[in-house]
């Protein structure tokens, strides 16, 4: 155990010092910097720029940038969503796998196009090489750049003074997407491949057991899929059991490098605002206000699987490696905690061990990273959600001390609390309300064998599970508490919608709250002004961060996993 | 019939999809006047 202790540690400190260096060279292509790789990456980008015919010199308003997003996403649905409802007749399927059921096919779809990944079917049997790679990779590249293009539009709105273009949007999808995610899942690639993850286009391999039994064993194009999953903070797995799988997470060398994917890409975001608002302190107040919940809910996390699960312990097993049911035998009780947590913070959502499974207050904590959805969070989206908590901080710091809210020298005003206050109460009414409905719908399904009677194991764990598939959805996560009946119209629906929304508002809200922002003239910082680089701020954000996650999450906390914790005693 | 209601089910997908993102289009421009 102490092995893992130091290798939670070596990974955690690895991205943080890894994060500067991302961060500078991100700086540097979104301001259109030189950087090393230009010669090789920088001939893609305007091969790609000039095949779409878009002019990087034409600009665009908060308005055009958001709409642009959209339309973008709307032609992006489209296509997959007909790929793989005609999968069948596609080339690159060895295995013969059908076509996607309608309701299964809107999930998947609207799941991928807004870097949810959400899975309600398994990769190896319901998707075919072409859907792998046309469908889950592709997505999984443009949808983390999507994400990191609203970032820096809504960043260089936060820098701007009487600004009313944030950039092209086209633009910066492109340069996310050349310039940032291919050659990081080029070499994430390369090093899983060498730890054993298959990337071939031959299909299932065949094997024959000791008992003379004929055995399928899947593979395909998995270590191309498995590199973008992580660092796009998709977590789309290849294989339906995603990184506990042998295959797409083999080793714990492997294990070392997708969980350090994860986070790097989001913590370097923060670094990257440093640069482009020339603010380096209020990037370390920002970066050390997260750190400081991630690393709790790390410890936390950590400290309820090495000590094993009460039930198990009742029963008399020995649990001196900790709760080891539903985790692999190769990552360990510490490790695995270690991952549920930073898959969750992010809005990654891969696991290396059934949620599921998780002691009930060790399930906590990914369902608190759901629900707080900005502890680095997803790439791009994390940090936009950040940003509407440093707006709300900044407005009761200002009430505290009886002054004009101010960030950056741009006084935040009623429009800007308003869209704050759309972005932030979306998430909790779309939770909460989801599960309610859930509950109702299961509560009054009399007939046992009826689709809507999907909880295996009812009371507070199945309530967690509803919540845990509504909480995933909202935030963008994609992860599963499983234990659900979830391939079924009303979780492929109702999820899906969930995902839709769940994407844009908490995108375009904060855009026009940047644009807002970005068009008011900055005034001179005097000594009455509220300095958000400073600790006393850092402390402000943090208590605002924890007691409005309190506020909105507490009740359903309480009625699923603590419920089952006290249960347990 | 089971074809038919296979497509109907399959177009009222396409139309959900779309119906959401036309939402949002229009959330676009309850923020522009917020």
């Amino acid at each position: 155990v102490s092995t893992d202790y130091a290798a939670i540690v070596i990974t955690i400190l690895f991205t943080v010092a890894t994060s500067t260096l991302l961060g500078g060279y991100m700086y540097r292509v979104f301001t259109g910097g030189r950087t090393w790789l230009d010669p090789i990456l920088g001939p893609i980008e305007r091969l790609v720029l000039r095949l779409t015919d878009v002019d990087p010199a034409d600009q665009q308003d908060w308005k055009r940038y958001s709409i642009s997003l959209l339309v973008s996403n709307v032609f992006m649905w489209l296509a997959t969503w007909t790929i793989v409802t005609l999968q069948q007749y596609l080339p690159l399927n060895p295995d013969g796998i059908g076509n996607m059921e309608s309701t299964l096919a809107f999930n998947t779809i609207s799941s991928f196009v807004t870097n949810t990944n959400l899975q309600h079917y398994s990769g190896e049997t319901g998707l075919s090489y072409f859907s792998q790679m046309f469908t889950i990779t592709f997505l999984q590249f443009v949808t983390a750049a999507t994400g990191v293009a609203a970032a820096v539009a809504t960043i260089r709105g936060l820098a701007g003074n009487r600004l009313t273009y944030l950039g092209n949007f086209y633009v910066d999808m492109t340069r996310a997407t050349v310039r940032l995610f291919l050659p990081l899942a080029v070499l994430v690639a390369v090093l899983i491949m060498w730890q054993g993850t298959p990337q071939t286009f031959q299909g299932a391999a065949t094997a024959t057991t000791l008992e003379g039994k004929e055995q399928k064993i899947a593979r395909g194009v998995t270590a191309g899929v498995v590199s973008i999953k992580q660092l796009g903070t998709n977590g789309g797995g290849y294989f339906g059991p995603n990184s506990t799988h042998p295959y797409e997470n083999p080793t714990p060398l492997s294990n070392f490098i997708e969980t350090w994917s994860i986070t790097i890409i989001p913590m370097s975001m923060v670094v990257m605002l440093g640069y482009m608002v020339r603010r380096r302190k209020l990037a370390v107040v920002i970066y050390a206000t997260m750190l400081a919940i991630y690393l709790p809910m790390v410890v936390f996390g950590v400290a309820q699987e090495v000590s094993g699960h009460p039930a198990i312990t009742a029963m008399g097993v020995d649990q001196s490696t900790g709760a080891m049911e539903g985790k692999e035998v190769r990552f360990g009780a510490a490790l695995s905690a270690l991952w549920a947590v930073t898959t969750t913070v992010t809005s990654n959502g891969s696991v290396n061990a059934m949620h599921d499974s998780l002691t009930p207050l060790g399930g906590l904590m990914p369902l608190v990273g759901m629900w707080l959805n900005n502890i680095f969070g997803g790439v791009g989206v994390g940090f936009i959600n950040m940003l509407i908590f440093v707006i709300v901080a900044v407005f009761v710091a200002g009430m505290m001390i009886g002054r004009t809210p101010e960030f950056l020298g741009k006084k935040v005003e009623a429009r800007e609390m308003k869209l704050a206050s759309l972005a932030l109460l979306w998430h909790p009414l779309a939770i909460l309300v989801g599960t309610a409905v859930s509950c109702y719908i299961w509560a009054t399904t009399a007939d046992p064998n009826s689709a809507l009677a999907w909880l295996k194991n009812p009371g507070p764990h199945g309530f967690s599970e509803m919540l845990y598939e509504f909480s995933s959805a909202t935030a963008n996560n994609g992860s599963g508490f499983e234990g659900l009946g979830d391939n079924t119209s009303f979780w492929n629906i109702s999820t899906g919608a969930v995902m839709l929304l769940s994407r844009y508002i908490p995108i375009i809200a904060p855009l026009a709250l940047a644009a807002s922002l970005a068009a008011k003239p900055a005034a001179p910082e005097t000594a009455g002004s509220l300095r958000v680089d400073s600790a006393t701020f850092g402390v402000t954000l943090w208590a605002v961060v924890v007691i409005l996650g309190l506020l909105m999450f507490m009740p359903v906390a309480v009625l699923g996993p603590i419920a089952e914790h006290l249960a347990l005693r | 019939l089971r074809t038919e209601a296979a497509l109907m089910l399959t177009f009222g997908m396409v139309v959900l999809a779309l119906a959401t993102f036309a939402a949002m289009f229009g959330f676009v421009i309850l923020c522009e006047r917020v």
